[in-house]
């Protein structure tokens, strides 16, 4: 997350899945970030990367728009990490 | 890939009493209530047969690639199967831990699309290409790469994530029974000459025949 507000990436970030629900041992780490739009994923999977291949984390990607239409945060009972942009 | 971090998440399993690195990437798992048994663990943007070999012809009943992003290729899947090694990611290796035979695990998620796949009766073959893209062989001769996208709902931006990802592909199969598949990402797969099913719509599209 701090890396890529280094570089410029604007991104809201939340925990979902097992681990939101405080699972003693989920499969995997679910994270989704919400982007402006699809414009800087590229930079946002390339900044994520070295995390991302150390440990079991599934980063869902989705627009503010996309987001919005699909009502991820709300279906999903989505945890806010750190402070909104 | 020996480090603490792993240890400690294996040991937060009701079902592991121990868990003791052998080498950089083959840990003993002892467990409470069943044999201990030994898992080889990489961490492998791609996994290949080469990252594999060393472990097949040794005890490690599991071979697991710790990074979800990571993929695994078709000739390392049928390395470990070949070999009945359990392959798969991190979850693999945790649904291992509480079987009476850890390597016969299976990543639900695939096993299910790869055998019903298998099971329909004009279907010749089904071979891995990636873990998460199937080579479907029709009885009429024709070939399809098959994309497995697990995503709850299905939007345009997933489609051009997983052909990104995995390379061409002619179909789409949505692995999650539940959610809906958005009408942007029919319009996403139609601009790739792909289309998108669920599983009971491959399973007809495949028995009609009309390709």
């Amino acid at each position: 997350m701090e890396d890529c507000s280094r570089c410029g990436l604007i991104a809201d970030w939340f925990l979902f899945g097992s681990a939101s629900r405080n699972s003693a041992l989920p499969n995997d780490v679910d994270v989704l970030c919400v982007l402006e739009d699809y414009s800087k994923q590229g930079l946002l999977f390339s900044i994520c990367e070295p995390f991302l291949l150390s440990a079991p984390v599934h980063l869902r990607v989705l627009s503010r728009s996309d987001e919005r239409r699909l009502g991820f945060i709300l279906k999903t009972s989505a945890v806010r990490l750190g402070t909104p942009p | 890939m020996n480090n603490a971090f792993i240890k400690e998440l294996l040991m937060k399993s009701q079902d592991v009493k121990d868990a003791t690195w052998l080498s950089d990437h083959l840990i003993e798992i002892v467990r409470h209530n069943d044999p201990p048994f030994q898992a080889a663990i990489l961490s492998e943007k791609l996994v290949k047969i080469e990252h594999v070999a060393p472990f097949l012809s040794g005890p490690a009943s599991v071979v697991a690639n710790f990074p979800k992003i990571g993929m695994w290729t078709g000739e390392a899947i049928r390395g470990c199967e070949d070999a009945g090694k359990a392959w798969g990611q991190w979850g693999v290796l945790l649904r291992a831990l509480g079987r009476d035979n850890p390597e016969s695990t299976e990543n639900p998620e695939i096993a299910f699309s790869r055998r019903g796949l298998e099971q329909h009766t004009r279907v010749a073959s089904v071979d891995f290409e990636l873990d998460h893209l199937l080579l479907v062989r029709h009885e009429k001769g024709r070939e399809f790469r098959v994309a497995l996208v697990y995503e709850y709902d299905l939007c345009a931006n997933d489609v051009r994530v997983a052909w990104e990802k995995l390379g061409k592909f002619d179909l789409l199969l949505k692995t999650n029974p539940n959610g809906s598949i958005f009408s942007d990402a029919y319009d996403a797969a139609r601009s790739l000459g792909v289309l998108i099913f669920n599983f009971r719509e491959i399973l007809s599209f495949l028995a009609k025949g009309k390709f």
